[in-house]
């Protein structure tokens, strides 16, 4: 029953998740509120979600520092190109998702198709 | 999908309202592993509700499946969701109704250690039984646990019965098989070898917990899953690599059957595909005496006609119920209203059903006997019965005829011989009643273009309603230019309009036709044994009788519609190819001597 949650789905991303940026220190922190379903983030799964929702296809250093305790993950790039891509992906990420599920709940697969391969 | 205003005989309606919910419907969730007898770990999800108080005691609802207990989540989603999200049924209905609600991973599958050859071999049953001795330990649990599931888990439920356990209550089998061969692997003797490749693909993926599977047919699940849910103390993922490992030494079925075609070939270590089957624990399952609510669909693969053999061969007392749903009931089937878009009763509506059914018997006196359920398509009614077939039920014979004709007197010509060149382009298509055991809608189409390749035999517009209910029989006279070869029968209802609408199949490879006086179980219908002492290779150019049946079906022929046999020699998106070279040419004799026909199973109207 996956149709049940999308209603509520932006709601709830807007509630739990927060977004600081921090331009002077090139860096984004993702701040998590609440109950925590499991690992933060595994090894890997920022760039996938930047890849898949954030419509990322340039790969780029960045350093990502996981704190499972305060449910914070940094994320920091090294110049600021590269900044600003990792900003303009993370104004759309949140929207991306919703729209992607709903479109492959309705029966549009066409959504996923330019992803490239991501899992392991 | 059922008419929402067909209330008479409801069997929704009949098990009850929804009750007044005992807790609130949000629930803690936990995942650990518990170990059975010969020290295999079992990843078990425990859903209670969150408002349970400590000397609370609840019944537990057991789901066990091959499917991920429990799907952790990519981010965002994890974020926000917990596991249970993905799980149907949502463990809210559950726990709101005052349940516990407990999903594990059989052995060999998703967190669960182990290794596996072959489903619902009897160590899978029996981990139930330690699984039902751990709940019962537990401080929440009142000692009384039932099972449901739907394919798979509808299996894994019924086998459960055989454990025996005094706490098991109920069970509730949707939408599973009674005998494997004849219900999903070799319908007619006749490999399915794309729902076969199809779900093994499915299951080692699975297995090896690599989510990129859902890519190519699950899109939806791709998009919000990462793999399968480890167990809440395996923080650095350690025993999820090590049941991978373990799991990489799975066997599956399409390896072990694709190259087999009786029923007596053998499985690893030396299992026949009878010892997996729910009949083969006949003894064990009536002795639970533990009541059923079985529930299938007219589309759904074999199994609605093992629907019928659970209902005429277990004397466990039982509710049936047989619709017109997809398998699952997630979405409508019905070929006849392509225009409903939604499933009635709704997901959520029909699990407050199961639940009633439930509550009967953990907290009453459960159920007494049979009843069987059914929806005739077309009247759009539900109905009745106590015994199958139901009363007033006859056989009437459609004789194939001159031009093509079906006609209720035989023919009377000595020479009639119809030959048809067997076109190996012939398909039902990716949307039948096979590849629905994936989930998939069910879409027969307007089936006019497709029996343009196929041999047809149409009747004359009926000159009343008739109902059919139950299994049409298929006797035919033919002959072939080979030794082997099958036969698709569609039976197919023709509007006044000339709309042709797919009522029900059979299909049949020839080289089984033996039929046989010493079935494993009570049947109605012509018995074959399927195994290799039987096997009748075909005389080329000689006429032989072939009987077999088509799967059950209830439905309603009205008055200035006709009836049309439309007759394939393969099915090529689902079925193997019988012979795998050459083109059989068949004569389908309907003559005096050798009078083909079909048998329908008609019920007589009140007044007759």
């Amino acid at each position: 029953m996956m149709e049940e949650i999308l209603p509520t789905l932006k709601e709830k991303i807007q509630e739990k998740i927060h977004i600081k940026e921090d331009e002077s220190n090139l860096s984004l922190t993702i701040t998590i509120s609440g109950t925590l379903f499991g690992k933060i983030a595994y090894l890997g799964e920022i760039e996938t979600m930047l890849v898949m929702f954030g419509g990322l296809n340039r790969d780029f250093p960045k350093h990502v520092s996981v704190n499972e305790e305060a449910q914070t993950i940094e994320i920091r790039v090294e110049n600021q190109a590269d900044y600003l891509l990792l900003q303009t992906a993370f104004k759309k990420i949140w929207d991306n998702a919703i729209f992607m599920f709903s479109e492959i709940l309705k029966g549009n697969f066409d959504v996923i198709k330019d992803i490239p391969e991501i899992d392991d | 999908m059922t008419d929402p205003n067909a209330i008479k005989n409801n069997p929704f309606k009949e098990l009850g309202e929804i009750p007044s919910l005992k807790y609130n419907g949000e629930y803690t969730v936990e995942n650990l592993q518990v170990e059975v007898r010969d020290g295999t770990k079992i990843a078990i999800t425990v859903c209670l509700p969150k408002d349970l108080k400590s000397n609370e005691k609840l019944p537990t609802v057991l789901i066990q499946t091959r499917y991920w207990r429990a799907m952790e989540l990519r981010i965002p989603f994890r974020w926000i969701f917990d596991e249970a999200v993905s799980m149907t049924p949502n463990p809210d209905i559950i726990t709101s109704r005052g349940y516990a609600f407990i999903i594990t991973d059989v052995r060999g599958t998703g967190a669960s250690f182990g290794t596996r050859l072959y489903p619902f071999s009897e160590e899978e049953v029996k981990d139930g039984y330690d699984i039902v001795e751990w709940i019962i330990s537990q401080p929440w649990s009142n000692g009384k646990i039932v099972s449901k599931g739907i394919s798979y888990t509808g299996t894994t439920a019924e086998l459960f019965a055989a454990n025996k356990h005094p706490a098991i209550k109920a069970v509730m089998p949707g939408h599973g098989f009674w005998d494997p061969y004849t219900d999903v692997a070799f319908p007619g003797g006749v490999y399915d070898h794309a729902f076969m490749e199809l779900w093994s693909f499915l299951g080692k993926n699975l297995d090896l917990n690599n989510p990129k599977v859902f890519r190519q047919i699950m899109p939806e699940a791709w998009v919000f899953v990462r793999g399968v849910k480890p167990i809440n103390s395996d923080v650095d993922l350690k025993l999820l690599e090590r049941a991978k490992e373990l799991h990489s030494k799975n066997e599956y079925v399409f390896d072990n059957t694709q190259d087999k075609s009786f029923r007596d070939e053998l499985l690893p270590d030396g299992t026949g595909i009878d010892d997996i089957s729910v009949f083969r624990r006949k003894i064990r399952i009536e002795e639970s005496k533990i009541p059923m609510l079985i529930w299938c669909s007219w589309y759904d693969s074999g199994y609605c006609d093992a629907a019928i053999h659970k209902f005429l061969n277990l004397n466990n007392s039982m509710i049936v119920i047989l619709g017109d749903w997809n398998h699952g009931a997630s979405l409508p089937a019905n070929q006849f209203h392509p225009e409903r878009l939604a499933v009635t009763p709704t997901p959520r509506e029909r699990i407050h059903a199961w639940m009633n059914f439930f509550d009967k018997c953990v907290f009453a006196n459960g159920i007494k006997n049979k009843i069987l359920y059914y929806y005739t398509m077309v009247e759009e009614a539900w109905k009745k019965t106590t015994k199958w077939p139901p009363e007033g039920s006859e056989f009437k014979r459609l004789y194939f005829n001159e031009n093509f004709e079906l006609t209720f007197s035989p023919p009377t010509n000595e020479q009639g011989i119809d030959e048809y060149k067997v076109n190996y382009r012939a398909s039902s298509g990716r949307n039948n009643r096979w590849y629905a055991l994936l989930g998939l809608p069910i879409i027969y189409q307007d089936r006019e273009k497709e029996d343009k390749r196929l041999l047809c035999y149409i009747s004359s517009p009926f000159n009343e309603d008739r109902e059919i209910t139950g299994q049409v029989i298929v006797n035919l006279f033919v002959s072939s230019t080979h030794s082997d070869g099958a036969l698709f029968v569609y039976l197919e209802d023709v509007d006044e309009e000339g709309r042709v609408t797919y009522i029900t199949d059979g299909e049949f490879r020839l080289i089984h036709r033996k039929v046989s006086d010493t079935p494993l179980y009570k049947i109605l219908i012509p018995y074959h044994s399927y195994k290799k002492e039987d096997m009748l290779p075909l005389i080329p150019g000689e006429i032989n009788e072939i009987k077999f049946a088509l799967h059950v079906t209830s439905v309603l022929i009205k008055k200035g519609h006709r009836l049309k046999v439309a007759i394939a020699g393969c099915d090529k998106d689902t079925f193997n190819r019988y012979p795998s070279e050459g083109r059989p040419v068949i004569n389908l004799a309907r003559n005096e001597q050798n009078a083909s026909y079909i048998e329908l199973p008609i019920i007589k109207r009140r007044n007759e």
